[in-house]
């Protein structure tokens, strides 16, 4: 027989376990166990997308002490995804461990004890909370423990991992949610109630920024290398997520220096964040639950400034004020928006990442220069706040209290919708273009900020009448269909559209900014559209069927029984302003309500599909336009450093600098120029002379109308070293499919070349390692080339420099890219036909981490070796492919290696050079 | 004056309002009685414009309403039964969205809110958001709401509710007041004394018919019943009452 106090528990623990999400976010009828099982079944989702990488380590050949190693970066994105989804859910439930004053005017005159409330509400917490962690690591909780167990070795190896694992994720869990239960805990205990109450939902807000600003922000340090540095090694004892990574080491038995100190600042963490949680959770149980039906929830007015700014018309006055106020009050509308700022947020974030961090061997932007991440950030924010608003608006304050809108009336329904529209202008689009406006004053030049901001207006009053087209209501005021609220699958569709368009047309921007002369069209055709949508809009707006709307559907009993109106009385007394919702009598007269048809899913099928057909279109001929314009290189506007030289045919652009011996010649990678080496050739100009060129039709250097083969690209460079008087001995530096090149070059001209470096170079049996990728490659490569009329380079990862930028973006350009990509295949054969043998000529192979991951490059990269007696190999950490980009100081470091071999070997002596 | 002729309000098959026909001239306080459900409320929210009527007119001071709604709204006041407002407003607040809702001119409107506020005893909560109100308080909001533009059709249902004593009597003296300036004053309530003691002339409905229109004297002297209740009760209640509260008392103790 259970006892009271156990029922009393188990009847509690479910109404808490429905409740566990901020019922102030969701309306009264919403299904809040669909709405939880849409969230867990996404986190699923999320979890299959990642646990692939379990079996990429599975599947990998290196040694196990280098697996377990370079596990720490999935391990890291594992543990610090799981804990910004229990931050997030902290935030969601923010309160609900709390008690308040509901809970106690329900319970208090009931027999039940508080210590029963207290373990009913944590129970049901943990039971939710457990279940967003299983649902996010039901995957990824299976393949990465097994993959990690299975590289050590032996079965216990694997129960060890699952362990190691799962208590890893609990007790990182524990620690985000103790967190942020203890600074509710300790604000709740600080301030008094009503200070708290007015202070716990910025708190909350400011939770989501906090948690989405560290996950995307934090720095990738998780390698041995990373964390070797002081700088790098005393900022990880402030980011968590890396803690526990520690902490799995640990639990896993595969600690590793680097990461001792950070378990046990995870157990700390743990102690000190569920402790202060709990504890403070009692104190507010034992002190604060009976005064809570004494204290009232809201502080006592106080004497308020009586004038408030006029904002127009009487009428939009009221509106904007009404507004303004719901919004500042009340905790629902506000958490909503604050969800849909979080979103934009985290995308703008992501953008940010790359900012911070580069994208896959591109360097970052630096920040005090225009860069597309932070313009990106400006337009994804605008646009997150104007949705964001608009959905709000949608979500009323206290319906039965909109009879005073319904009986107080002055003037006409298009007056009440112009203060709508007004309203979303400054709430919305004004706060987003003053934080712009102050934001990018503060690190950047004036002209590019007053053109990215009168270029943000018009795109704002853009999405303000797109948003409010069908719109009749004053915000706040219509009642919301219960079930709105869920997750549909095509928002995420539409947030890639919008970041897809974002980016595309930043990058427009960017490239007007520069050239004032192009910016003017831009803005034009922004204002062009603005205006033809407030025409629209004012059209519809004005027109005499415009009513306001305060019912989202009429009542129920009239749906239910089939009104039927008088028609006489319909027909000679045509509805007033506002007095019933739209539809309820039809103005033909015929006495049958409009029937909501059901979603006709083919209709909308090809509606979506014309409008994406037409869509793509529209940007196809508008990118050729573009790019036919644009695309023509006005090399006036780049002054070239070096000189041109006839090679036959056509000149090429050399640019030497520096002066000793030997030489160095650099050979960049497949659509690359000389500028590539903007990092490493002044370096290396301080002890030897240093020469980098455009091939034909990169860069400065003229065309050739010759196919792109190792011939003829071997015989470009021998003339041009010839007639620039370029002699011998020269080390030949080449990067990606440069390197193929110059060893063609060495195989060919061997006496003209005395040591080579290759960073990160092309294997001649790269494409024989993916038979099957290759044919998508081809594919992919084809229907590229073909787009590149389109202007569709301008779509992928730009360089930071505008020069590389605006020459990679030409006409000029992509041709050459073409014809260099045609000869690939050929140029790769033909070198492994060669079969390239430096002798006793020093060699060195840079190969980025990040590149001799790839389990089948691994042992190609180790293959270059074989062709020198003297060779090694430097693995080059914190880079992608473009290693001079990214890390310059090792090519540096591994140049001078080979020019002082080389002298040794000229000269019999170390020429050492000057610092 | 206030006029309808017979006004009806179907919701498919139930008849709420059937031919309603009665008129409230100025200078009088009308009474409008009936049991819940008689289609009392029904009928102001018609006169308010917050439902349509089936069939029928309305008219004002011989002007049909439907032919400037916005014009009659102007001049009408109206008091609804639930005191229905925005909890995250102040009463400050409130009204002052009211006077921008009814475009009346700021700086006499502020002045006017701050006095009548002080009047009604409310001007030291002025600013405190109506969530706090009790209901008395927030009655009182929706009465200066109604009066504060100055109409010529004052609609009250049930406004004593919640009023404490002195409330409730300076709110009577008003209803007498506001009469005797020449006012349409539509009244309706459940408190057949004060009804009796207001109103000059009452109009009671029964299941959305209308039962009596007179004044209370003569209603008086038709039935030759001594007060207004015993009336009410002999036109419009149907319920034994004493023998429903014997069941009540006898199922709770069983």
């Amino acid at each position: 027989m259970e006892s009271r106090a156990e029922t009393h528990f188990r009847v509690l623990y479910r109404q808490f376990l429905f409740r566990i999400v901020d019922l102030d976010i969701l309306s009264d009828q919403a299904d809040i166990v669909k709405l939880l099982g849409q969230f867990a079944a996404l986190l699923a989702a999320l979890s299959l997308m990642i646990a692939g990488g379990g079996f990429r380590i599975m599947r990998s050949n290196a040694p196990p002490s280098e697996i377990l190693v370079s596990a720490w970066v999935d391990e890291h994105s594992l543990i610090a995804t799981t804990m910004a989804v229990v931050g997030l859910f902290a935030v969601l439930s923010w309160e609900s461990a709390l008690p308040n004053q509901r809970d106690v005017l329900v319970l208090a005159p009931l027999p039940v004890r508080i210590h029963t409330i207290f373990l009913a509400k944590l129970a049901a917490m943990g039971s939710a909370l457990g279940l967003a962690v299983l649902a996010l690591n039901v995957f990824t909780g299976i393949s990465y423990p097994f993959a990690i167990g299975l590289v050590r070795g032996h079965f216990l190896d694997i129960i060890r991992s699952f362990a190691a694992y799962w208590i890893t994720m609990l007790a990182a869990t524990a620690f985000m949610f103790g967190g942020v239960l203890a600074m509710q805990g300790i604000a709740a205990q600080v301030l008094s109630r009503q200070r708290f109450l007015r202070l716990s939902s910025y708190l909350q807000i400011a939770a989501v920024g906090l948690i989405l600003a560290v996950y995307f922000l934090q720095p990738p340090l998780a390698t041995p290398a990373a964390l070797s540095t002081p700088a790098n090694a005393k900022l990880v004892m402030w980011l968590p997520s890396y803690w526990f990574v520690g902490l799995f080491q640990q639990l896993n038995g595969s600690p590793h220096e680097a990461l001792e100190p950070l378990a046990v600042q995870a157990w700390l963490g743990l102690v000190v964040s569920v402790g202060t949680a709990l504890s403070t959770l009692l104190l507010s149980y034992s002190r604060t639950t009976r005064k809570l039906v004494e204290e009232p929830d809201i502080e006592p007015g106080r004497h308020r400034a009586g004038w408030s700014p006029p904002l127009g018309s009487t009428l939009l006055t009221a509106i904007v004020h009404f507004c303004a106020r719901t919004l500042s009050r009340s905790r629902q509308h506000r958490i909503i928006l604050a969800c849909y700022l979080g979103i934009g947020l985290a995308l703008a974030l992501a953008y940010g990442r790359t900012l911070l961090y580069g994208y896959y061997g591109y360097e970052g932007y630096p920040w005090y220069e225009v860069n597309r991440p932070i313009l990106v950030a400006t337009v994804v924010m605008l646009c997150f706040a104007v949705v964001g608003m608009r959905v709000v608006f949608s979500m009323p304050i206290a319906l039965r209290a909109n009879w005073i809108f319904q009986t107080v009336v002055a003037r006409d329904a298009p007056e009440y919708l112009a203060g709508t529209r007004r309203t979303l202008l400054l709430l919305a689009v004004a706060p987003v273009w003053i934080l712009s406006a102050v934001v990018l004053l503060s690190i950047w030049p004036p002209w590019p900020v007053v053109g990215h901001l009168l270029l943000l207006g018009p795109l704002g009053f853009i999405l303000t009448d797109l948003c409010l087209l069908r719109f009749d209501k004053i915000p706040f005021t219509c009642s919301y269909l219960p079930g709105k609220a869920q997750i549909h699958v095509t928002a995420g569709a539409c947030i890639l559209v919008l970041m897809a368009l974002t980016d595309v047309g930043v990058q427009f921007e960017i490239y007007a900014l520069l050239h004032p002369v192009r910016y003017v069209p831009l803005l034009a055709l922004l204002l062009v559209v603005a205006s033809l949508l407030r025409w629209r809009a004012s059209e519809k707006m004005n027109s005499p069927e415009t009513m306001l709307k305060f019912e989202e559907t009429p009542p129920p009993v009239v749906l239910a029984l089939g009104l039927q109106p008088d028609r006489a009385f319909s027909q000679a007394n045509p509805p007033g302003l506002g007095v019933l919702p739209r539809g309820s009598i039809d103005s033909a007269g015929s006495g049958h309500l409009p029937r909501r048809e059901p979603a006709n899913v083919l209709r909308w099928t090809m509606r979506l599909g014309t409008a994406t057909f037409a869509l793509f279109g529209l940007l196809l001929l508008g990118g050729v336009a573009y790019q036919s314009v644009a695309g023509r290189l006005d090399l006036s506007e780049y002054p070239r450093p070096g000189r041109l030289i006839d090679v036959g045919g056509h000149r090429l652009h050399l640019h030497c600098t520096g002066s000793g011996s030997p030489t160095v010649v650099f050979e960049s990678g497949s659509g690359s120029g000389m500028l590539a080496w903007r990092k490493v050739q002044p370096e290396v100009s301080r002890w030897t002379r240093a020469c980098s060129y455009d091939r034909a039709g990169y860069g400065w250097s003229e065309p050739s109308s010759q196919p792109r083969t190792n011939h003829r690209i071997a015989e470009d460079l021998r003339v041009l070293l010839e007639k620039s008087g370029t002699e011998g001995p020269l080390v030949f530096v080449g990067h990606s499919l440069g390197a193929v090149y110059t060893q063609f070059f060495a195989a060919t001209y061997p006496d003209a070349v005395a040591g080579v470096v290759l960073v990160d170079a092309t294997h001649e049996e790269t494409f024989e390692h993916l038979p099957q990728l290759s044919a998508w490659i081809d594919w992919g490569m084809a229907l590229n080339k073909e787009l590149r009329v389109a202007g569709i380079s301008r779509l992928y990862p730009q360089s930071s420099h505008p020069t590389i930028r605006a020459f990679s973006n030409s006409n000029k350009h992509l041709e050459a890219l073409g014809s260099e990509e045609e000869t690939v295949a050929r140029n790769l054969a033909e070198l492994k036909a060669v079969e390239v043998s430096l002798g006793n000529r020093p060699l060195i192979v840079l190969t980025s981490e990040q590149t001799n991951q790839v389990d089948f490059v691994r042992p190609l990269q180790a293959e270059f070796l074989t062709r020198s007696l003297q060779s090694k190999q430097i693995i080059v950490g914190n880079s992608g492919h473009s290693i001079h980009t990214a890390q310059p100081g090792a090519v540096v470091a591994a140049i001078r290696e080979v020019v002082e071999v080389t002298r040794r070997e000229q000269f019999g002596s170390s020429l050492a050079a000057a610092p | 004056m206030l006029e309808l002729r017979s006004i009806s309000k179907r919701f498919s098959g139930i008849v709420a309002v059937d031919e309603v026909s009665f008129s409230a001239a100025a200078g009088e306080v009308t009474g409008y009685l009936g049991p819940n459900g008689s289609g009392k409320s029904t009928t102001i929210k018609m006169i308010t414009g917050l439902i349509e009527p089936t069939s029928g007119e309305i008219l004002f001071n011989g002007e049909l309403i439907r032919r400037d709604p916005i014009g009659f709204k102007q001049r009408m006041g109206y008091v609804p039964e639930e005191p229905h407002l925005y909890p995250h407003l102040s009463g400050s607040e409130y009204l002052t969205m009211v006077a921008q809702l009814r475009d009346l001119p700021s700086g006499p409107t502020t002045a006017r809110i701050d006095e009548l506020l002080r009047l009604f005893e409310l001007h030291g909560d002025r600013h405190a958001p109506i969530s706090a109100y009790s209901k008395g308080m927030r009655q009182k909001v929706l009465l200066i709401a109604a009066l504060l533009h100055n109409p010529d059709l004052i609609l009250l249902d049930e406004p004593f509710s919640g009023l404490d004593v002195s409330s409730a009597l300076v709110l009577r003296s008003l209803i007498e007041e506001l009469a005797a300036r020449g006012k349409v004053v539509l009244f309706s309530s459940h408190e057949l004394e004060t009804v009796e003691r207001l109103c000059s002339w009452v109009v009671i409905l029964h299941r959305g018919k209308i039962v009596a229109d007179d004044s209370v004297e003569r209603l008086r002297a038709l039935m030759a019943l001594p007060t207004l209740e015993d009336i009410f009760s002999q036109l419009a209640v149907e319920q034994d009452t004493a023998a429903i509260s014997r069941q009540i008392a006898d199922l709770i103790e069983a």
